[in-house]
């Protein structure tokens, strides 16, 4: 990137969709496809677009993301001019409060804007996966004049109203835009990357901060008051893949798909790294008897056991006679001999004992504490649990975060619940 | 120091300790990880043996992907057969390749149809579709008894499609497709160095 640039990433979020899995970290230090976590993607995206001056807007359960960040290391950020910064809300002091919404949070963090050169400020959101090289956004932005660009995409006509949604002329100029809409014309949607230019940037929400009918969001409030008295907003087409992993199925949709020989986005690729903070850890082991196909194994996982169509981060242990199929399975997970794990999500630091046995049945019973979210058939164990050898978990079910074998009374049933020492719900 | 009167003393340690001076005994070495009970602990998180490490996505085992009692690094893609062997990070085994007994290094690729016994590949190494590298016997008296049998790939060498490599063969750094005019290596052959910047080929 010639020109100075600098970069929000919006990364409070709650990922309360996920239920477990964002019960005990922000949404964007999710982990993902094996080794990364969500927001992953968007920081690789900006060094790999050459912006090594990123602000990371924290604010709910921050430590898994605060820990993986760190000095910023893996992506080169630990600069001495530039690098990242976290900037979390500053509760107590006196204009500073907890972010009302996305605008806000930018609003009350203008003020790292002002020994900084930027004439352009890009907006990101920390929980999407894509790959995606912002000067292509950047050039669209100067040539056409935008006081605002707005990343879109297109997406299925069933899915809109999970989006906000842009209509647009023929040159790109944004006419309508409608927040999660029932229906609509278009199925451009937003990806929640932004590009302002920052005068405009600063008036903006200098101006809807003082609304007192604003929840002060930029899908909400901001963007519809620009598009509304014709402000020169502008919808940048993007074309590759993008992904919202804001719901369980989506998340394990989407880490699925990283299975095929045609993975969505290459991984692999030497010209755009996906850059994460990653362990020292050995090789994957795979030992006699052991049996992996159509699988996404990261290193220091020893294997005795079947995979199949699974995801397996670092450091899981799979033995003997255990058969993990079409699963997630978090950091140090350890699957006893003769367990079987079938659609289930499994934490880090998980013990599945000797012979136990997760997803079983075809009841699908929703799940009795999140039936909204966990209907599908996937089982969730929070992290730390511990599975009593030999228990039964049905579909649907879910075993909270360090759950030991005392909290449970014989096997689950299908959209079951065991709470741990300090359930949330 | 003896000599000169100073006291010296042995300390006895007991725990593994190996020289990898040689092409067999680093071939040993390699293949001793593989153990059940490994004398040397790769997978102690109180002792983890500290690397620089490239960022690479995990190991993407295919479909129709055997593997067994091997180590694989991250970034490798495998679809064929892997047993007893180490694989480095970025290796990339096609459908219907098979490798056993060997030793491969970071981004090597190994084609459909590849058979790979008892070998060391180095680095970036290509092998074309059906090309067989170990094979037959070994060689009695050719001057190569120090390969104790084993097949050396150099690095950057591009082995061309169904060419065939004995043992005991030294294919030299950036060895190529002109080295193979006949389809085959016999046996004890050793295919010197090329510079990348010399001959074309």
């Amino acid at each position: 990137m010639r020109t100075p640039a600098f970069a929000f990433i919006l990364a409070g979020g709650l990922g309360s969709r996920l239920c477990l899995l964002g019960e005990r970290r922000a949404k964007p230090a999710v982990p993902f496809a094996g080794k990364y976590r969500i927001i992953d993607f968007t920081l690789s995206n900006c060094v790999n677009s050459g912006i090594y001056d990123i602000g990371v807007l924290t604010q709910y359960r921050p430590t898994s993301l605060n820990r993986h960040i760190g000095t910023g290391r893996p992506w080169d950020l630990d600069r001495s001019r530039g690098g990242i910064q976290i900037l979390q809300p500053a509760l107590g002091s006196v204009e500073s409060d907890w972010y009302k919404g996305t605008a806000d949070a930018i609003y009350q963090n203008l003020v790292h804007l002002r020994r900084r050169r930027a004439e352009q400020v890009l907006v990101l959101s920390g929980d999407h996966v894509y790959k995606m090289d912002y000067n292509a956004l950047y050039e669209f932005h100067l040539g056409s004049g935008a006081g605002c660009t707005v990343a879109v995409t297109e997406v299925p006509e069933a899915s809109v109203q999970s989006f906000g949604i842009l209509e647009t002329n023929g040159d790109g100029r944004v006419i309508g835009f409608q927040e999660k809409p029932r229906h609509a014309q278009s199925r451009l949607a937003s990806m929640g990357v932004y590009l302002f230019d920052r005068a405009s940037l600063v008036r903006w929400l200098t101006e809807d901060a003082g609304m007192a009918d604003s929840t002060h969001d930029f899908g909400k409030d901001v963007l519809p008051r620009l598009v509304a008295r014709r402000e020169a907003v502008y919808a940048f087409r993007f074309a590759d893949y993008w992904q919202d992993v804001g719901t369980l199925d989506s998340y394990y949709e989407a880490n699925l798909a990283f299975l095929s020989g045609r993975p969505p986005l290459d991984l692999a690729d030497p010209e755009w790294v996906i850059h994460t903070q990653s362990a020292d850890r050995p090789p994957v082991r795979f030992e006699r008897g052991g049996s992996v196909g159509g699988s996404l194994v990261a290193n220091g996982c020893r294997i005795a056991g079947e995979v199949a169509r699974s995801v397996l981060f670092p450091g899981v242990t799979v033995a003997r006679g255990a058969r993990v199929h079409d699963s997630i399975v978090m950091h140090d997970t350890v699957i006893g001999k003769g367990a079987s794990l079938s659609r289930a999500i499994v934490d880090k630091q998980v013990h599945v004992g000797e012979g136990a046995r997760v997803g079983v049945g075809e009841d699908l019973q929703p799940n009795r504490a999140c039936p909204q979210h966990l209907s599908s058939g996937l089982s969730l164990i929070g992290k730390g649990a511990l599975l009593p050898a030999g228990v039964t978990i049905g579909r649907n079910a879910r075993i909270g975060a360090q759950v030991s074998e005392s909290d449970f009374e014989g096997d689950v049933p299908a959209g079951g619940v065991v709470n741990g020492p300090d359930a949330m719900h | 120091m003896l000599d000169a009167g100073v006291r010296m003393v042995a300390h006895e340690f007991h725990g593994y300790w190996e020289d990898v001076g040689t092409v067999a005994s680093y071939y040993r070495a390699s293949l001793e990880l593989l153990a059940p009970e490994s004398r040397f602990l790769l997978h102690d998180q109180r002792w983890p043996i500290l690397t620089r490490d490239e960022e690479r996505p995990p190991v993407l085992l295919g479909e129709g992907a055997q593997v067994e009692n091997s180590l694989i690094a991250n970034g490798c893609r495998v679809a064929g057969t892997v047993r007893n062997s180490v694989l480095f990070p970025g290796v990339r085994v096609e459908p219907g390749a098979e490798i056993v007994d060997s030793v491969v290094m970071a981004d090597v690729t190994l084609d459909r149809g590849v058979r790979v016994d008892r070998a060391i590949l180095d680095k970036y190494a290509r092998v074309g579709a059906d090309a067989v590298i170990g094979h037959g016997e070994v060689p009695a008296g050719c001057g190569n008894e120090w390969l104790e049998g084993l097949t050396l790939i150099g690095k950057d060498a591009e082995i061309p499609p169904r060419a065939r490599v004995g043992r005991s063969v030294v294919i030299g750094v950036g060895g190529g497709p002109p080295d193979f005019a006949a389809g085959e290596i016999a046996a004890g052959t050793v295919v010197p160095n090329r510079l990348w910047f010399g001959q074309s080929r």
